[in-house]
């Protein structure tokens, strides 16, 4: 047949039709299946699509910049590359489809320079696919880190995406020893060039050049239509799915948990349990995930032998989603779907979602912006308040909070008696206070709360701080309930203090610990309760800037810092605690510990954890221990009074002999 | 099978107990179900789970119980009595008399569960007098419950690690105490439901009762704190003569 025969172009037109039409339409088709899937769920989706200009920059930052993703910097740049790399060479994929079925189509000759210019750079881009895959296999053939998942998906993504690429160099290796009809293609090519000299592609005849031509169109066609009916059902579904799922991100740091209305007697459950109780949000989620293991990678729970993974969690839910989907689709008998929570067939076992301590890094690091802990935390709720099925160890917390405002158990009429010789004055006797310091129950209780309690107290003196707290107007804040998925209990202390935090009206109200702070700043208002609030942390800045506190600096030996979860993560404080940490120390800025700021490793307090048993594999406060007693410093310092108990656990059973204090209690030290 | 079970209304184990005039406590502390209660009210809506019928809660307090009745109902007994009375402290005579009186009016009981002893008074006479009252037999500090028909065999501790089986038939009345069962939590569902369940509220007058109070309080007067324990440091040597010196001089308990 000859090359240039018309009936070559007819027959090749209609095959490349036939491909594409039906290449194209089972992509379609399974992408509006999954559409469907997504849409055919019935939890309600529980935030905003507003800020839309924001939404846009997230776009414009995290997926064109792709700067979320370069957090983990190598794996990141190898991204950026293949992100790239894959986008430049498709409006040339997509001309050559046009090529197959119109041959004289060629948007070299309608707009030379412009398409110059732009196979100048797909040609380049093109090529560092290549260098980013390479390292790709690299990380997944030598350094093999455990979080990744290494299996045939990863494979087929990484021969899909290198056999489109190098087709397309050697596609255009050919263009180089070929009539260019007027377009030299020679100026624009610079790996192709090498790709046509180490190929030795001049000295083909010119039979074997058109031929070779073929063989690589085809090869490249192909291996795109066959990487598009492949991707929808492999985690590269990311390519579609990452985009939306980056765009309907919780734009602040800020993230309250959904509030459930405990009162609806209509109501048939609570929390999430099955899978069409997700949201259509939830499923995006599940879809935009390509188990890269960022948040396996950060899970205290994973690092220390617990049965958690948010990776696998994410991952075993889609895959009972996708089992499940007809069921789902079709809206008939739900009672058929696995739950969640189940040791047997669900995507977390029992063991799994107690062992989060909500310590939000897998969200912090997800570069799709996956939210695991709207999934955990709905799961929780659902077994505490549905099945009555949580720790047992939990019961009797339970009970102390109900009955006595705390964790503990302790009288709550004694709740101000860790200042009971000191002269604290209480709300209800100075109402106009300027500060309401809501003492928290470990600063009420607790002996190393009290302690930070205590220093807080004598701060505040120094500096003429017009203050009172609640005393026994005082109820638990309500994390600890909330986060272990007693809504019902949560409520019940949220509610009090609203009511009482509402008959004051405070000009501003101070916490001693990120758990009260975050759950009364950024949760207290879905319960109408809204006013400033502010951690001892940045308090204690602010009253030093303001020259009220004056810092003597003193050897304090080498210190480092631990940031708490609810302060960093969940609420963005990271830089107050070491400044005033540098501004105390003759000895300067605090060392800090391997992982810091928002990749710091959970206490593992948080999520009600402290109230539990801790049997399974490692303890976390010994690993964050360790961690921090691998800087040298004298003494570790938080601005948390569990971090605080933690850490002095850990310590201790690590052998160590660091000292372990609060933020307020080394200012305290130093300030007059 | 209608099972009663008889609850007491009492301050919270953890509550700080004020004394106001002498003789009355400070009821504004937070109050909970009689702990020991806890395992009859579990116990009694196993048996009905088991063979049907109808649990009854059954308390003798001030009004202020209700929200431990709603409390305890959300735990599976489907309807409760509440017997007003204006005091805190009642004789148990009267007591078990008043609980026979409306238990006998609501019943016929086939078999009283209740605490072996209430939390706050601790006078653990209620469960034999009551069984006294109605004609009952009476097991106190059960720690296993083996129903069958018409009667039911029964564990209980006698002390020194000690346990006694004894059969036992209906109806009759059962002292439970710790380790007859884990209560449940209640689910929020259940916690709904008990907002509505039905409680009979009855006033002491209407049962027309000859009352003795033959036990009254005089005086209530609060345990003097424990002085906290003290850790003597230093060497062996030195902790040892430390110790001697406090019990010579301190405590006087050596010449």
């Amino acid at each position: 047949m000859e090359y240039h025969s018309s009936q070559f172009f007819i027959t090749k037109a209609i095959v490349v039709a036939v491909l594409l039409s039906a290449g194209f339409s089972y992509f379609f088709y399974r992408v509006s299946y999954l559409i469907k899937l997504m849409l055919s769920v019935q939890g309600k989706r529980s935030f905003a699509v507003d800020r839309i200009a924001e939404r846009l920059k997230v776009l414009w930052i995290d997926i064109l910049g792709q700067k979320n993703v370069r957090r983990k910097p190598w794996p990141g740049i190898a991204h950026t590359m293949i992100f790239f790399g894959f986008l430049a060479v498709q409006p040339h994929s997509f001309e050559m489809m046009i090529q197959g079925i119109y041959h004289p189509f060629s948007v070299a000759h309608l707009f030379p320079g412009l398409y110059g210019f732009y196979l100048s750079i797909a040609d380049v881009l093109g090529f560092l696919v290549l260098v980013g895959l390479g390292y790709g296999l690299y990380r997944r053939t030598v350094l093999k880190p455990q979080y990744l998942t290494n299996g045939m998906d990863a494979k087929m993504i990484i021969m899909f995406t290198s056999v489109i690429i190098i087709t397309f160099h050697i596609y255009n290796a050919f263009h180089l020893v070929l009539p260019t009809h007027g377009f030299d293609y020679n100026k624009y090519f610079t790996v192709s060039a090498v790709f046509s000299q180490g190929l030795n592609l001049a000295n083909l005849s010119e039979a074997g050049k058109y031929t070779g031509l073929e063989v690589f169109y085809w090869l490249h066609l192909l291996t795109i239509l066959g990487f598009m009916i492949y991707i929808p059902g492999s985690k590269h579904l990311h390519l579609l799915a990452s985009i939306p799922n980056v765009f309907y991100k919780p734009l602040d740091i800020e993230k309250p948990m959904i509030v459930t209305d405990i009162e609806n007697e209509e109501a048939e459950t609570f929390g999430l349990a099955h899978l069409h109780e997700l949201n259509w949000k939830q499923v995006l989620d599940l879809y935009a995930c390509t188990e890269c293991g960022r948040c396996e990678e950060r899970c205290p729970a994973t690092a220390t032998g617990k049965p958690l993974s948010p990776k696998e969690m994410i991952h075993s839910l889609k895959v009972n989603l996708l089992a499940n989907a007809d069921t789902l689709i079709n809206g008939d008998d739900f009672s058929s779907l696995p739950a969640i929570v189940d040791d047997e067939c669900g995507a977390l076992t029992r063991d799994a979602l107690w062992a989060c301590t909500t310590c939000r890094g897998c969200e912090n690091i997800c570069p799709v912006d996956i939210q695991h802990l709207d999934i955990i935390m709905e799961a929780r709720k659902n077994m505490v308040l549905m099945q009555a099925d949580f720790p047992a160890e939990m019961q009797d917390t339970f009970a102390s909070i109900e009955n006595q405002s705390n964790p503990w158990g302790f009288p709550v009429e004694n709740r101000a008696h860790w200042c009971k010789d000191l002269d604290v004055p209480l709300m209800k006797d100075t109402p106009n206070a300027d500060i309401l310091w809501f003492v928290g129950c470990a600063g009420s209780y607790e002996d190393s709360g009290i302690r930070i309690s205590r220093a807080i107290a004598s701060l505040l003196t120094k500096a003429g701080v017009n203050f009172a707290i609640l005393g026994e107007e005082e109820r638990c804040n309500g994390d600890l309930a909330r986060r272990c998925g007693n809504e019902y209990l949560a409520q019940m202390m949220i509610q009090a203090n609203v009511a009482t935090l509402n008959q004051y009206q405070p000009k501003r109200i101070l916490t001693g610990c990120p758990h009260c702070f975050n759950t009364l700043k950024n949760e207290y208002p879905q319960f109408g309760a809204t006013f400033a609030v502010v951690h001892h942390t940045d308090f204690l800045k602010e009253l030093v800037e303001a020259g009220k506190l004056r810092v003597n600096p003193a050897d304090l030996g080498k210190l480092t810092f631990h940031d708490s979860c609810y302060l960093g993560r969940w609420n963005g404080l990271y830089d107050s605690p070491r400044q005033l940490l540098a501004l105390a120390n003759q000895n300067g800025a605090p060392l800090e510990i391997g992982k810091h700021h928002d990749n710091a490793m959970c206490c593992g307090a948080g999520g009600a954890r402290m109230f539990m048993e801790e049997t399974v594999g490692t303890r976390i406060n010994n690993e964050r221990a360790l961690e921090a007693m691998a800087t040298g410093a004298d003494t570790v310092v938080a601005a948390c009074p569990f971090c605080v108990t933690m850490f002095s656990d850990g310590i201790r059973d690590g052998g160590g002999s660091m000292k372990v204090k609060d933020l307020a209690e080394v200012l305290d030290e130093v300030c007059s | 099978m209608k099972a009663y079970v008889c609850m007491k209304h009492v301050p919270d184990t953890a509550a700080s107990i004020k004394i106001v005039g002498g003789k009355q406590i400070d009821e504004t502390v937070k109050y909970i179900i009689s702990p020991h209660d806890e395992y009859a009210i579990e116990e009694a809506v196993r048996l009905v789970e088991k063979k049907g019928g109808e649990v009854v809660l059954v308390t003798l307090a001030k009004e202020a119980a209700m929200a431990t009745i709603r409390t305890a109902l959300a735990l599976g007994p489907h309807r409760a009595i509440l017997v007003r009375i204006d005091q805190t402290f009642l004789d148990s005579q009267d007591t078990a008399r008043i609980l026979a009186k409306v238990i006998a009016d609501d019943g016929p009981a086939d078999i009283i569960f209740a605490g072996k002893q209430a939390m706050d008074t601790e006078g653990m006479q209620t469960c034999y007098r009551l069984g006294a009252a109605l004609d009952m037999p009476v097991v106190t500090d059960v720690v296993r419950f083996d129903p069958a028909e018409g009667k039911a065999m029964v564990e209980r501790e006698i002390g020194g690690g000690e346990k006694e089986v004894i059969e036992i038939s209906f109806p009759c009345v059962i002292g439970a105490t710790k380790g007859l069962n884990e209560p449940r939590f209640p689910k929020l569902p259940d916690v709904m439901k008990a907002k509505k369940k039905d409680v009979k509220l009855i006033d002491l007058k209407s049962l027309n009762l000859q009352l003795d109070n033959s036990v009254q309080v005089i005086h209530l007067d609060s345990v003097s704190e424990r002085s906290k324990a003290k850790i003597i440091g230093g060497s062996t040597g030195e902790a040892v003569r430390e110790l001697v010196r406090i019990l010579r001089e301190e405590e006087k308990v050596l010449d």
